[in-house]
């Protein structure tokens, strides 16, 4: 814990803010990415990237995020066994239905669902992700809650 | 003849003079000794009423020892845990009242059950962020946490802030008062570990108070936000601006 505490602060000592990324306004869903950051040589690492909806940590992990996102991309083409996306029929058209245990349904359209792919792959774009894959934090509750309720970065409850 | 009768009559005189000085001394004798009996008497009545005022006095020590040795426990053996937040409350509390034994007992108990479990408020305004997080087994968990206040820190803020406005000539009133702030922010307050409310310490100490009713129209007074103790609520809800929040997961 006290290293994950250690490497989230940048060389001013405070904690790096994550970059925040909406990916679909309409369900309060974005990725948050975390940075490692080198002030002297002026650069900086991913070194993790959280997805939340609804004030709902989704995935922690960079493999979880991918999952995620390829059974997005499959839509209806995903079956049974996928681990965050479930096929709910309205009005005659094929959605897909998130499977969470948040208080607000949440349901993706084939548009949604494409336009969430895309921003997530352009969201990657000029990023190096060796340090991701080989050097991901280990995210534990205590840190991400730390990091998004100092800096303030929970969506408001609507109404 | 003459002098037979002389004689006689000097031993009648004698003889009298005898009897009466005998007679005299019969008396003296037993003034004396009414006199000593009296003596005695009251010498055995004091004694009795010494004996009998000891054993009152040891009556009455014992008494005193036995609450004594339960306020003992609390002056020396456990004030010194308690936190730097609530010893400098204590001793502002001190400082400005004079606390007899039972006061200072019962102002002890409170600050010792706030630092032996660890209360918290929740924080009203906090969003409540869930985390789906796997554990090393590989099973998903779900967390959920929100902000919170420490009770300590609250309490120790609204006690010092509203001290200023108590009378110190009116000690009992105004001791009154700072207990019944401290159970408005107990009943504010949730245990870390079981989660809830402690009701049935707060309805216990209410119970074994001294002046049970006031205190009881004092704390729904400062509840229904009566105008004569508005500072109270001013000062609970001015500390929550005060004091910086920490993150709560469960």
């Amino acid at each position: 814990m006290k290293d994950e505490m250690i490497t989230l602060m940048d060389d001013l000592g405070l904690n790096s803010k994550p970059v925040v990324i909406e990916l679909d306004p309409k369900n309060n869903m974005s990725i948050y990415k975390f940075y490692e950051e080198n002030h002297e040589i002026k650069k900086k690492y991913l070194r993790g990237i959280i997805i939340i909806v609804h004030n709902f940590v989704l995935t922690t992990k960079f493999n979880e995020l991918v999952h995620f996102m390829e059974e997005l991309n499959l839509f209806d083409y995903g079956n049974e066994q996928n681990q965050y996306l479930s096929i709910a029929d309205y009005k005659n058209t094929k959605n897909l239905k998130l499977k969470y245990k948040g208080k607000t349904p949440v349901y993706f359209s084939k548009s949604s669902a494409k336009a969430i792919y895309k921003i997530f792959h352009l969201s990657l774009l000029g990023n190096s992700l060796n340090t991701i894959l080989e050097n991901e934090f280990d995210f534990t509750p205590f840190v991400i809650s730390k990091i998004l309720l100092t800096h303030k970065l929970l969506k408001k409850k609507k109404g | 003849m003459n002098g037979i009768i002389i004689m006689t009559i000097l031993c009648l005189f004698v003889l009298s003079i005898d009897l009466y000085l005998k007679y005299r001394l019969k008396v003296q004798a037993l003034k004396e000794k009414k006199r000593n009996r009296i003596v005695k008497i009251r010498h055995y009545r004091m004694i009795r009423k010494r004996k009998k005022e000891k054993k009152e006095k040891e009556r009455l020590y014992k008494m005193h020892l036995s609450k004594k040795r339960e306020y003992d426990k609390f002056k020396f053996y456990k004030l010194d845990t308690l936190n730097s937040d609530l010893i400098y409350l204590f001793e502002s509390i001190k400082n400005k009242f004079f606390l007899d034994e039972l006061n200072y007992f019962r102002i002890a108990q409170l600050l010792i059950y706030l630092n032996n479990d660890e209360f918290i408020i929740k924080d009203k305004n906090s969003e409540i962020l869930n985390i789906n997080f796997t554990e090393e087994s590989g099973l998903i968990k779900t967390s959920k946490t929100f902000e919170i206040f420490i009770t300590a820190e609250i309490s120790k803020i609204v006690i010092t802030n509203i001290l200023n406005n108590l009378n110190k000539n009116n000690a009992i009133d105004s001791l009154n008062t700072i207990v019944a702030t401290f159970l408005v922010i107990f009943k504010k307050s949730i245990n870390c570990t079981t989660n809830s409310i402690d009701e049935e310490f707060i309805n216990d100490f209410i119970l074994k108070y001294d002046h049970d009713n006031k205190l009881k129209k004092l704390i729904n007074d400062i509840e229904n936000k009566k105008n004569d103790l508005d500072y109270i609520n001013d000062a609970i809800n001015e500390s929550f601006l005060l004091t910086q929040t920490c993150v709560y997961n469960h």
